[in-house]
Parts: C-alpha cells; structure tokens; sequence
C-alpha cells in the first residue's frame, strides 16, 4: 500500500517527466511486450488452424534438440568466450582509436581518417566472406601469390582450424571499430577543455593527461558500453559467422555459436518453437549474467548501473 | 591552446598518427578492393580474384543496378525519406525518453530504464512480431512498416541517457530557480549541450534506418516501395539463383554479374550516407564546452 | 390428366434447366439457387452441374523467389489474366517470398493467418512440414472431379499418391522429366589434348581429373564449393549403389534399394561401400582434384567450370543442356561434352512433388484455384506462357519442339518462380543446341528406369522433430566433411555413427523402417 502510494506521489510529482516518458513507453508496449507473449511458442507445437495460443502445449520437447547432439555446452562456451573476446578488443581499440583521434591536431587528417574508418562498417559480410576466401585461398589467394612471387612456401590458412579464431577477432574489429569509436569520441568532446588547461599549466604531459583526465571522464561511457555488450553476451553475431565460416564442419567445435547452431539444425525442419526455444534459452542466459554484473556494478557506485 | 610541447607529446604523435594510419589503411584498402571489383568483369573476378586495377574493366554491374533508372530513383527516395522522417521523430523520442531517465528528482526512473532494458534481453520472436504488424496493425506495405522497427533502441536511449548524465545538474537546479519547467530545462538546456551525442545517436539511427533490408523484406511486397538496400539485394540474390540454380527451371542465360553487383551494391548504397558524415563529424571535432555556456 | 402434364413439364423444365446450367456455365443469380438445390437432391449428377462462376474473384498466390527484377513478372500475369478471366471469371495476383530469407517468410504468411489462396510448394520446400501443421487445404479427389476433372486425368496415379500426407492431398504436383543422376561434364577438347580415355565411371573420371591435376597448373579439375556440391557427390554415390532417398527424409543418407521391392531402409554412412566411396573421395581431395579450401568455397562448380577455373562439372543431364550450347559461345575452342555417370545402373525418376501448388487452409476461392490450376496445366498456350513466358518476347520456338530463351534485358527478362507451379512434361520444349551424348543419356537413363512402391511413400516426422534437426547439424558437421575428402574415413565414418546414434539416428530409422513396410504393405 505503502508502495502505491509512494509511487503515486513521485508520478504526480513528476507529471512532466511522466509526460515525456510516454511515447517510449508506449513503443516498447506494443512493439515489444505485446508480442512477447508469443514467448509461449516455446512450449507449444505450431498448428496453424488452432494458431499460436491454440496449439498443443509440448513441455520443454521444443528445447530437446538443442542438447541431444552434445554441442549444446561446446557452442555455449563458444558464444560467450567469442563475445568476451569482442568486447575486450573492440573496446580497448575504439577507446584507443577515439582518443588518438581526438588528440590529433590535424583537422584534415583527422576528419578523413575518422570518415574512412567508417567504411567497413558499410561491407556486408557476404563480401567479407569473399574477401576472405580471395585473400586465403591456398591455391590462388592473394597471400599465397605473393609469397609464391617471393619465392617462398604457400601456406594453409583457411586449412588450419586455429588460424579461423583470429580471423574472425580480427574481422570483427576491423568492422567495429570505427564505428564504435564514434560513441567515445562524442564522450570525450563533451569533456571540460578547463580541465586540460589546468592540468597543463600543473606540467602534466599528454601521457598523464589521457590517463587522469580523459579516461576517468569517459568512465561511465565505457562502462555502459560494456554492460550493454555483456547484455548480449550469449547471442552470436550471426550473419558474421555465418559468412565467414559457413557449413565448415571441420572449424565447428572451436566456432559454432548457439545462432548458427540452431540455424542449421533447423534449417530442414522450420519448427518455430524450437527455433523459439533457442531464442528463449539465450534470454534466460543473458537475463541471469546482465542481473548479476548490473548488480555488482550497482553496490560498487549506482551512477553506473543500468537501471 | 597548448604551449608546452615536450618529448611526450612527440612520443605521442608518432604513435597516435601511426596507429591511426594503419588502422584506416586497413579499413581503406578493402573498401578500394570492393571500388575496383565492382568496375571488373564478372569472370574476371572469378579467375583473377579481387585486384586493386581491374583486369577486365566491365560497367556491366552497374548497368544492372540503373538498368531501371526510376526504380533505383524510387528506392533512394523511399530510404531517404525514412531515414530523414525516422532519424528526427526516433531521435527525438529518445532524448525525452532519456532526459527522463536521468532525472535525479524522478525516484522510479530505473523502474522504467529496466522495463526498456528488458526487451533487449526478452523477445516473442519473428513470428509474433509479424502478426502483430501485419493482422493487427495492418502495416503490410505501408510505409510505417518502415519507419516503426528502427525507430527506437534501448541501446540509444542509454547512450544519451549516459550523456545527458554527465550534464552538470547545477545548470538544471538553476534554471529551475529561474522558473523554468521540466519540459523548458531540456528543451533549451539539455539538447543545446548534448550536440555531440545528438550527432553520434542520430548518425547511429539513420545508418539502421539506411541499412534496414528486412523490414522491407517482411512487409513490403510491392516493388515501388522497396527500401535501396531491400531492391538491391533482391536483385542480386534473383541474380545468383538464375545464374546458380537454374537447374530445375532448365533456363539458358548468359552470366549475369552477380559477384560483381555484389560489389557495386556496397558502393551504390554507401555512396550517398558517406557523403553525408562529414557534416554529422564536425560536432565531435568541435565539441562543446560546458564551461561556455556556465559563464 | 392435367395435372400429371403439369407434373411432366415441371420435370422437364428443370431437367432442360439442369443440362443448360451444364453446359454454359454462366447462370444468372435466380438460376444458382435452382442449380444448388437440383444438385442437392440428385447427388449423382452433382459432378455434371457446372460450379458457380458468376463473382468475380482474385485469386492470391505466393511463388518462393524473387520477382523478376523489371517487368518481366507482370507482363506474364497480366497475358495469364487476359487468358483466364473469359474462361473462370478469376484473375491471379502473384506475391514473392524473397530469396533473401524466403524459409522464414515461408512459415510467417501462414502463422498470420493472411489471406491468400495458393502457395508454392515442394518436398524442398516444407511440403510435409506445413502440411503437418494444417497449413493447407486437403485437396480432395471430389473437388477434383468437381473443378478440374482435367487434372485428375493429366496426371498419373503416382503423381497423387506422392503428394499424399498420412493419406490426404495437399498439393497439386507437376509432371517433369528428369532424373536425379548427376552426370560429370567435362572440357572435352582438353580431354582430348591429353588423350584421356572416355569416361565411363568415377575412375575414369578421376584419370581426366588426374590429367588435369597434372599438366593445367592454372586450373582446379574439379572446383567445387562443398556447400554447393557435397550433395552431387552423393547423389553419385546413391546412383552408384541404385539406392533411392525414402519418403522424401531432408537427409540423403537414408534410403532404400530401388531393385529391391521389399524395400531394406539403409543408413549409407553405415555401409562398407561408403567407406570405399569416401576413401576415394579422399584421395582425389589429397591429389589436389579440388581445392584444399574447397570446404569454405562460394562459389558454385558451375560458375568455376563456366569461367574456365574448373575443368568438370557434375550437373544433371537436363541442366547440363544450359551450359554445353551458351559457354563454347563465350569461350572460343571450348567442347564440351557430358558422361553417363549412370553405369547402367537402374534409376529413379525425380519425384513429382519436386514442384506443386499448395491451397492455402483459410482460401475461399479453392473452387476457381483448382479451375486455374487444370487450365495451367492443360492448355498448352498458357502453360507454355506460364513456364517461358510471352512467345517471342521471353523466348522463340525453334523448329518444332525447342526453346530459345531470349534474355538480356533486365527490364522485361522473365525469371521467377510463377514458372515453377505447373510444369508438364506434355508441353515441355526441349533446349536447343544439346551436347551428343544428352539424347543417349536419357535413353539409358529410360531404359533403366525403376518405379518403387516407396516412391510415394512421405515419411511423417512429426513426432520426431528435436531428433531431425540434431541429426541435420551432425551430418553438415561430419558427414560432409567425409564425403568430400576433408576427412580422414578411417577415424571420420566411426566418429559421424557415433554422432548419428547420439542424435538419435536409430530412432530414426526405426520410425522410418515402420512407416515404410505399413506403406508397403497398404500400398501392395
């Protein structure tokens, strides 16, 4: 009761607020929390005469699949070790790139290269598939036709299974990096010049200045960078790996995800419960690991929380 | 503004600027590969792989691409507009949505950053989804099938929310002593001073709305309101499957250029938004102070 | 006596009504309720009685693909409507589900409950599946005498009986010529310039590739895309051992024995002559017949062979007839010339639900979708229309029974999917310019063919789907691997059974070998 009341006091308080909160609320009601109800294909068999709520209810059948091949655990581990990866990378680089760039005096240098490392972000990775594939091939890839002209042995890439986990950190960078660093430049102009000038006339040299002023200000950002990463931890990229790796069976225990797993389980069977099983099994993961660091990072200082 | 420039700065440079060339060297270089690939014939790129100077110089990709010049005309105008209508109406909810959510006084705002945050990580799925748009709101082959999936994401409510926070709340505390509303603090104080992430958050926005082929690919069935990137693709993938499976159809042709339209696709489509990103990029060069507008 | 008069002429009158109903097929609104009630009392005759055409209707289908890029696919369907609208009062609106994600798209329209009447369908394309889950319509053999008689005559008892789920019809199927025999195709004039023997089985076939290997350093002899072509080298070897795919299963490892009319189900990874099969498959990726990362290749063998990186090509004959006229044009000095793979073994024909037209569970026009369909598949003028195109627009006779495509401009070329729906062997125009052995190919191919009991037999998978889908990724894991040589067989086949059995492959089998002989023996 206590509660209502409370809530009601800081609505009426907060009318504006509230006012303001309107559109967005009601977006993600009828986009999103409506149809979340169809969560419940999950438990059910599809039959489109009796339509989604009318369908036989299976229990947990639809989730058998995922963990009768015994890949189940080996694509979990997968998922996430590759997006810890991605996020450690992709992190420190576009902080690193953001910063340089920002502490760059050349206008001109500046402006280009900023718009050209946009680029990639614009290469789909049906044609980063290829490139790969262009650049690797052993028998007329670019690579080995270099090295032929040098008059040194070809090498195996796309043959060796460990070469593919670099790969794709490294294509993976190359196509966020840019973009990322978009987020933290933007953080870093809305610093306080003050703060710089200060520190300077203190003699602080530009290696100090990153390290005390810089970072410490873009602190929040980075945080919540990573968090909303670590909100999707369990979801692989799939169109990325999809491309890159394709139906390589040999490269699959060191780079199948739970998405390009479950895409080719069901690419043959088009159940949308199963398909909707496994969607709901990388929720449940997600949920739990986002509940437990937005929980630490809430005691540690609440600024920083997500919500 | 600095006078001082020590050895570290020199250090600092040489890194700063290598690292940096490097790493847009590597983003350049392919993109100039995808350039000169799409001006090469088709079994050219198939036998000579991907080279910076076409080998066999052929236009043929892109004769494909304007081979209907009001088509593709058409389908610049239906992603233009919707980037443009989307990237203004989205960006503005957002930073309600957001200048809200940091509201200090406002006690129950991360009750509601959670009931956004939660969609992120709970979803019904395609198929819900769809009915939802297309029996009940009726938006097959509407434009608003368009506009409504890329309009809003949480992940771009929090970005500007983590800005807005860093906003000094002395500024909104005296202005308030001033007499002025919620609605007036944001308006005329909050948006003025979040320029670079209004910059950063709308540029996301219009390369999701830019980008989108799916939307197009669900709920739009008729040609003339294909988006760019939905009336490419589905050229190319009609391409590749007469030129790869024509098999049970039993059809003759000749090689149409797929690979290479692949290729002229990223350039017909980036072209243009590309264009456009410099005038975006000078609020994150130039930034804006806080202590100006403090004074 | 007056009265018994009137009583005649009041018969008589309705008689002369009935017979005229029958045979104009345009009542007015007053007479349909005479028709209807007729009909009711004299069931007999329900099948002479003309249905009821007089509303106009627009029938919606769905094809799989995209439409053609300019106007192509709206030129075919407005001449299909000109053609049609006099005869059935109907038109046809055609809605495309995109490449792009068309699996998707597939089982959203029906989870919408959108209104539409037909959609494409096919074994490849979730025929059972959707069937199963009460996507379609059963098409009854009564509607069928009702609205199009001409159907249930054009197309032979096999055709139904394959395109039967548990029992019921939910497909109009197609009748089209063909085998799924992959044949190699080869550059004959480097074949003869290494005075490589003809090719008769995969061992010569290996010394052509050998050959290759050997003296043409630019070249890949076979350049295949693993993705692409895994499924050719088993069709090679389900043709080698004259084993069929049962009941339509999405995996090919499960067949029976097309000379045996008891029918044995099989698992081929379990086979002594598999092993042999992928041993030799090893060895000819270890000799270098292919490339080494052939296994992350996109690129179709056809498009490698088309621009002279590869020197084979495995194709189906029919397709084969595409290549062999179009490419020695492109490349001056190119033969080309295709091999009987067969080796005289028995064959099978391709299934006729390869192709066929769904009625969508909610349509209300299945009456004027089936008159449409019998007109589709029977007049040759539309269905010629319907397969090529506009005459001499699309494509030109040439002389009596070929085609020439006419394509180029992408403005009005026609290629999409409408042209699937009906095919008929009947009309089916042969391509021109075939390579020499393509007539004798078939001849064999005639000669030897077998019909099976389990033909017609779909297995249902219903209950069985979490095993379906694990056994789907283990054999792109492993069994795809094995067959095109990228895996050890010795330590790669022992592995594949063990992830088989783990996936629930037995299973499987077990419900398919039951399924099957109750088939057998209901179908005797």
């Amino acid at each position: 009761m206590k509660l209502i009341r409370d809530v009601f006091q800081d609505f009426k308080k907060n009318k504006v607020i509230l006012f303001m909160l309107i559109p967005a609320v009601l977006y993600y009601f009828i986009f999103m929390y409506v149809p979340m109800a169809g969560i419940v294909i999950a438990f059910k068999r599809l039959d489109y005469a009796a339509g989604i709520f009318g369908s036989d209810w299976v229990g947990f059948d639809n989730f058998k699949f995922f963990f009768m091949s015994g890949q189940a655990f080996n694509v979990t581990k997968n998922t996430f070790l590759y997006n810890l990866v991605f996020i450690v990378v992709n992190t420190s680089l576009q902080i690193t790139v953001s910063i340089f760039l920002s502490e760059m005096r050349n206008k001109y240098v500046k402006k280009t290269t900023q718009t050209l490392m946009l680029m990639p972000y614009f290469i789909s990775w049906v044609v980063v598939g290829a490139f790969i594939y262009n650049i690797f091939n052993y028998e007329f890839g670019a690579l080995n036709t270099v090295l032929k002209s040098l008059g040194l042995e070809s090498v195996d890439v796309m043959g060796t299974v460990g070469a593919w986990k670099y790969i794709l950190v490294f294509f993976n960078a190359w196509n966020g990096v840019g973009y990322g660093s978009i987020v933290y430049m933007a953080a870093i102009t809305g610093i306080d010049k003050e703060l710089y000038e200060a520190s300077e006339l203190d003699g602080a040299n530009i290696f100090q200045q990153i390290w005390r002023i810089t970072i410490p200000s873009i602190k929040p950002t980075i945080i919540i960078m990573i968090l909303l990463n670590v909100g999707s931890i369990f979801r692989g990229n799939f169109s990325m790996f999809y491309q890159i790796i394709g139906n390589n069976g040999l490269l699959f225990n060191s780079t199948d995800v739970i998405d390009t797993f479950v895409f080719r389980s069901l690419m043959k069977t088009q159940e949308v419960g199963m398909a909707s099983a496994a969607g709901l099994y990388q929720s449940v993961l997600c949920f739990a690991i986002i509940m437990i660091t937005n929980g630490i990072i809430k005691r540690v200082d609440s600024e920083y929380a997500l919500f | 503004m600095r006078i001082k420039r020590g050895k570290e700065q020199l250090v600092f440079n040489l890194i700063s600027y290598t690292t940096v060339i490097i790493f847009t060297l590597l983003c350049v270089i392919p993109f100039l590969l995808v350039i000169s690939g799409s001006f090469t014939d088709e079994g050219s790129i198939h036998v000579d792989g991907y080279r910076f100077i076409p080998k066999k110089f052929s236009l043929n990709a892109y004769r494909v691409a304007f081979a209907m010049p009001t088509n593709i005309i058409r389908a610049y105008g239906v992603t233009g507009t919707v980037t443009v209508v989307g990237t203004l109406v989205g960006l503005f909810i957002i930073c309600m949505t957001a200048y809200a959510l940091q509201r200090p006084q406002f006690k129950y705002r991360n009750a509601f950053a959670l009931y956004f945050y939660f969609t992120t990580l709970f979803s019904g799925g395609l198929v819900p989804w769809y009915i939802l748009m297309v029996r009940y709101l009726h938006l097959k082959n509407n434009y608003l099938a368009l506009l409504f999936p890329a309009m809003l994401t949480v992940f771009d409510i929090i970005i500007m929310r983590s800005f807005m926070k860093s906003i000094p709340e002395a500024l909104a505390e005296s202005a308030k002593i001033d007499g002025a509303g919620e609605f007036r603090i944001f308006a005329q104080i909050f948006l003025p001073l979040s320029k670079p992430a209004l910059a950063t958050v709308g540029l996301f926005i219009a390369l999701r709305y830019w980008n989108d082929w799916y939307a197009s690919m669900l709920f739009i069935t008729q040609k003339e309101k294909y988006s760019l990137q939905f009336y490419l693709y589905s050229m190319l993938t009609q391409m590749e499957f007469a030129a790869n499976d024509a098999k049970s159809a039993g059809i003759v042709m000749e090689q149409y250029p797929a690979e290479s339209f692949k290729l002229a696709m990223t350039i017909v489509a980036t072209g243009p938004i590309l264009l456009l990103y410099p005038f975006v990029q000078k609020y994150f060069i130039q930034g804006m102070t806080v202590g100006a507008v403090k004074g | 006596m007056t009265k018994y008069l009137k009583q005649i002429s009041l018969m008589l009158v309705i008689v002369m009504l009935v017979t005229a109903l029958a045979g104009c097929g345009s009542p007015a609104a007053g007479d349909n309720t005479a028709a209807t009630s007729t009909s009711s009392q004299t069931s007999a005759s329900a099948e002479n009685t003309a249905p009821d055409i007089s509303k106009k209707v627009e029938l919606k289908i769905y094809c799989v693909g995209d439409a053609s890029p300019g106007e192509g696919s709206n030129m075919v369907r407005d001449a299909v409507n000109q053609v049609i609208e006099p005869k059935i009062n109907a038109t046809i609106s055609t809605e495309y589900l995109p490449w792009s994600d068309w699996t998707n798209k597939y089982q959203l329209v029906f989870a919408s409950g959108e209104e539409f009447d037909g959609i494409y369908t096919a074994n490849w394309a979730y025929y059972q599946a959707q069937a199963t889950k009460n996507g379609f319509k059963e098409i009854t053999k009564e509607d069928l005498q009702k609205y199009a008689p001409g159907l249930l005559t054009d197309l032979p008892e096999m055709a139904w009986d394959q395109a039967k789920i548990n029992g019921k019809i939910y497909m109009i199927p197609t009748t089209f010529n063909e085998f799924p025999t992959v044949h190699f195709a080869v550059r004959e004039d480097l074949k003869k310039k290494y005075n490589v023997p003809d090719i008769t089985d995969l061992d010569t076939f290996g010394a052509y590739l050998d050959a290759i290997a050997k003296n043409e350093k630019g070249m890949v002899p076979l350049d295949i895309s693993v993705m692409n072509n895994y499924s050719d080298l088993q069709q090679i070897f389900n043709t080698e051992n004259e084993y069929a795919v049962v009941g339509n299963v999405s995996e090919r490892n499960f067949v029976y024995k097309i000379t045996d009319p008891g029918a044995a189900i099989v698992n081929v990874y379990e086979t002594p002559e598999f092993m042999d099969f992928a041993k030799k498959m090893y060895q000819w990726k270890q000799a270098g017949y292919w490339s080494k990362n052939a296994i992350s290749n996109k690129t179709p063998n056809a498009t490698a062979f088309e621009n002279g990186k590869s020197a084979a090509l495995l194709t189906n004959a029919l397709q084969a007839t595409n290549y062999s006229e179009q490419w020695p044009v492109q490349h001056p000095g190119w033969e080309i010339q295709v091999y009987d793979s067969s080796l005289g073994k028995k064959q099978i024909g391709t299934p006729y639900i390869g192709s066929g037209l769904g009625i969508h569970a909610t349509s209300r026009n299945v009456d004027r979708l089936l008159m449409f369909a019998e007109l589709a598949r029977t007049d040759k003028e539309l269905n010629q229309l319907l397969c090529y195109g506009i005459k001499d627009t699309h494509w030109e006779q040439v002389g009596e029974d070929q085609v020439r495509y006419i394509r180029g401009n992408t403005k009005v070329d026609y290629t999409d999917g409408l042209s699937w729906f009906f095919r008929n062997e009947k009309f089916q125009l042969n391509p021109t310019g075939v390579y020499s052995n393509y007539d004798p190919i078939f001849e064999t191919a005639r000669k030897n063919q077998v019909f099976h009991t389990l033909q017609a037999f779909n297995f249902d998978d219903s209950k069985l789907k979490n095993e379906v889908a694990a056994v789907s990724s283990v054999v792109t894991q492993y069994a795809v691997p094995i067959i095109t040589g990228f895996m050890d067989p010795e330590t790669g086949i022992p592995t594949l059974n063990e992830k088989m059995k783990a996936a629930g492959a037995d299973k499987i089998m077990a419900a398919i070998k039951e399924q099957a002989d109750k088939f057998i023996a209901d179908n005797k």
